[in-house]
């Protein structure tokens, strides 16, 4: 028995962290599972580590003219399509650098857009499919740290409501991941505390995944923001929040 | 067309409703347009499928990811030439729309399925039998020619006589397609038919009169009962002969808008919150009961009109709903004589014993003939609708395996417009010499392998010979 209902998937950003993850839970349900990623030992090993059900494909979101051919390639080899899942994510320190700053953007944002475009033309014909995509609380509020970070993943969630709101009357479910900080290659380093490991942001992302709507990842993140959302920016900004 | 775009992608099932997958629909302007169609297949690498009405009830009209060409609309000519009784039909005609232009000028379809939607492509596609079939044969038999398209870019005439004929028609796609069907009509007086109905009891009893009714009757059918004692009616109708021009009137031929007082659409709702609850014991024991006081009511003949015989489906618009939303499969075996009352007596111990009984089952007797996919034979078959009570019913596909293996080990077979589990081994020894010579012609007709559906990907033939 099934415990998550995707048959066919596709995870963009599955060479590490969340997205590989997924990968695994995926596939170990009994999905088919398209991961893409730009390294391609990192692939390699997935492939000979999971077998047939998972399909490599090497791909940089920063190309996103490719992704309509490729989409309907992959869509041709798994027989079908049945959830997108975005999960490629940069993320540097806020140096006022505008090439990284920009590379941000395109990774966390462009590709999502990219991906997503294709997967909801199809699905809208379909009448049916789950468009996921993996945002952040960093984008909430305009914290001090990571200027486009944060504004990156606000797109993320901004697009992604736009989407829902088009398109969950038509039978499709769209979903925005909100995580906290998870232990990952990206937060390698980093100052986060009580990072939760990957492999449980992984469970509980597929776990809220069935149904539509923006979602944090453990209550207490939901009820932190919730407020936090709410708080006047001249009190933000005096608040010891990065 | 220079591509194919995500936006064209649906999904489509039978009308069974199970095993959906998902094609890029494409609906042809017309004939002209087909090989530019073809080119942009071979180009992007994909198949190509073939899609009518969508009646048939497994995967024949379906293809995975492939490029599914909607018919149903593309051509619905009709000339009728009375001197001669033909009809030219357009492959998207449906048999609802021939009659009504045929019987008020005195001729009927020569062979029609228990619903009139099915379009006549699908028909020559699937070679489709009626009530009619141990007497009259199949729908290929009465074609007279066929314009028929090939991925290859031939357009060619085809007639019986022409050796590839058997293949073309019954080729459920896979060789191509008719794109004009000329069809020796039957030629009536009435629009009414003599119906004698017969309470049976007993395979043994079931099937030796349904055998001796077909002598001196135009049209038999038995409607059953699948239970350990199966029981049911037989139906044995014949042609009015009396010249009645006012039946052949449109007006006597429609159908109720209410059946037993209740108005048909209505009707759907209320059997699934019946089968949904209780079961198909209900529905089976009513159907039979029914029969019977009608039968105690009205010993001898009745009268009905062509269109109430033949169209039985067509009473209940969305009857297919009464099953769930999980849908059914329906599941035709056909038998040998001389092994049917072996056969279906362990089909049902099967269907009891799985715990699924069938709803509905229908009873037909059937000739062989040549047609290469076509499941005709000296025998018997059996309908039987089965809803899925899950999305993917482990146990109806378990039940469905078993009777195949059953019927094929019997020399039997199964019908391409019905099913939805037959594996490629399995097809290929249920077709035995028929299977290589039906990728013999898939070499000359479809050299590229480019049709294709769910069903024939299944079976094993969409590659070519050699």
């Amino acid at each position: 028995m099934s415990k998550f209902p995707w048959r066919k998937v596709i995870i963009v950003g599955a060479t590490s962290g969340i997205g590989e993850q997924l990968v695994r839970l995926l596939v170990a349900d009994g999905a088919q599972v398209a991961a893409l990623g730009r390294r391609k030992e990192c692939l390699e090993r997935l492939h000979a580590e999971l077998g047939p059900s998972l399909l490599p494909f090497e791909h940089d979101v920063l190309e996103s003219d490719k992704v309509k051919s490729l989409f309907m390639r992959i869509t041709q080899e798994l027989g079908g399509l049945d959830c997108v899942i975005y999960s490629s994510g940069v993320m540097f320190d806020g140096r006022f650098d505008t090439s990284e700053d920009i590379l941000t953007l395109r990774t966390n944002f462009e590709g999502c857009i990219a991906w997503m475009n294709e997967a909801a033309l199809r699905f809208r014909g379909v009448g049916n499919g789950t468009l996921v995509a993996i945002g952040s609380v960093a984008g909430d509020r305009g914290r001090s740290g990571r200027p486009a970070y944060g504004a990156s993943k606000a797109a993320v969630a901004t697009y992604m409501e736009s989407l829902r709101n088009g398109l969950s009357k038509q039978g499709i479910t769209v979903v925005t991941i909100k995580p906290g900080p998870v232990e990952t290659e990206m937060t390698r380093g980093s100052k986060f505390k009580n990072m939760m490991p990957a492999r449980t942001a992984a469970e509980l992302i597929l776990r809220k995944s069935r149904k539509s709507g923006e979602h944090y990842l453990s209550p207490i993140h939901a009820l932190v923001f919730a407020v936090l959302r709410h708080i006047p920016s001249p009190i933000f900004r005096r608040l010891p929040i990065e | 067309m220079n591509s194919i775009d995500n936006q064209l992608v649906r999904r489509l099932s039978g009308f069974g409703g199970v095993f959906p997958s998902d094609g890029y629909v494409i609906q042809p302007y017309g004939w002209d347009g087909l090989p530019e169609i073809f080119e942009v297949a071979l180009h992007e690498g994909r198949r190509v499928a073939l899609r009518g009405s969508g009646r048939s009830y497994g995967d024949a009209a379906t293809g995975r990811e492939a490029i599914v060409l909607d018919l149903s609309e593309v051509d619905k000519s009709l000339e009728i030439f009375e001197d001669q009784g033909v009809a030219r039909c357009g492959p998207s005609l449906t048999i609802e729309e021939l009659w009504k232009q045929t019987l008020p000028r005195g001729f009927w379809p020569p062979v029609v399925t228990g619903t009139s939607k099915i379009t006549l492509g699908g028909a020559v596609a699937m070679n489709v039998h009626g009530k009619n079939h141990a007497q009259a044969g199949s729908f290929g038999d009465h074609v007279q020619s066929l314009d028929w398209i090939s991925p290859n870019g031939w357009f060619r005439k085809i007639t019986p006589n022409h050796p590839e004929f058997t293949g073309l028609v019954s080729s459920a796609g896979g060789l191509g397609l008719a794109t004009s069907i000329d069809l020796k009509l039957k030629r009536i007086h009435s629009g009414d038919v003599e119906v004698r109905a017969q309470p049976t009891r007993g395979w043994r009893e079931i099937l030796s009169e349904l055998d001796a009714g077909i002598q001196g009757s135009d049209y038999a059918v038995g409607w059953l009962n699948m239970a350990e004692d199966p029981g049911g009616l037989l139906h044995f109708a014949s042609y009015c002969e009396e010249d009645s021009p006012a039946t052949l009137s449109l007006e006597h031929q429609s159908l109720p808008s209410r059946v037993l007082g209740v108005p048909v659409e209505t009707i759907s709702k209320l059997l699934s919150t019946v089968t949904q609850t209780f079961g198909p014991n209900p529905i089976n024991w009513a159907k039979d009961k029914s029969a019977r006081f009608n039968h105690m009511v009205n010993p001898g003949s009745f009268v009905q009109s062509l269109v109430a015989f033949s169209f039985l489906l067509d009473y209940v618009p969305g009857w297919q709903r009464a099953y769930g939303s999980n849908g059914f499969v329906q599941l035709q075996p056909f038998v040998p004589r001389e092994s049917a009352e072996d056969v279906f007596t362990e089909i049902a111990a099967i269907a009891t014993s799985a715990k699924r009984r069938p709803y509905l089952t229908v009873l037909k007797r059937h000739r062989p003939d040549n047609f290469l996919l076509s499941p005709n034979l000296d025998g018997y078959s059996l309908a039987m609708d089965i809803p899925f009570q899950t999305p993917n019913d482990h146990v109806v596909r378990k039940l469905c395996e078993d009777v195949a293996d059953l019927v094929i080990a019997k020399g039997g077979r199964l019908y391409p417009a019905k099913d939805s589990f037959l594996s490629g081994d399995q097809a290929k020894t249920m077709l035995g010499p028929r299977f290589d010579r039906f990728q013999s012609l898939k070499s000359t007709y479809d050299p590229q392998g480019l049709m294709t559906s769910d069903l024939l990907e299944r079976w094993g033939l969409i590659s070519v010979a050699g």
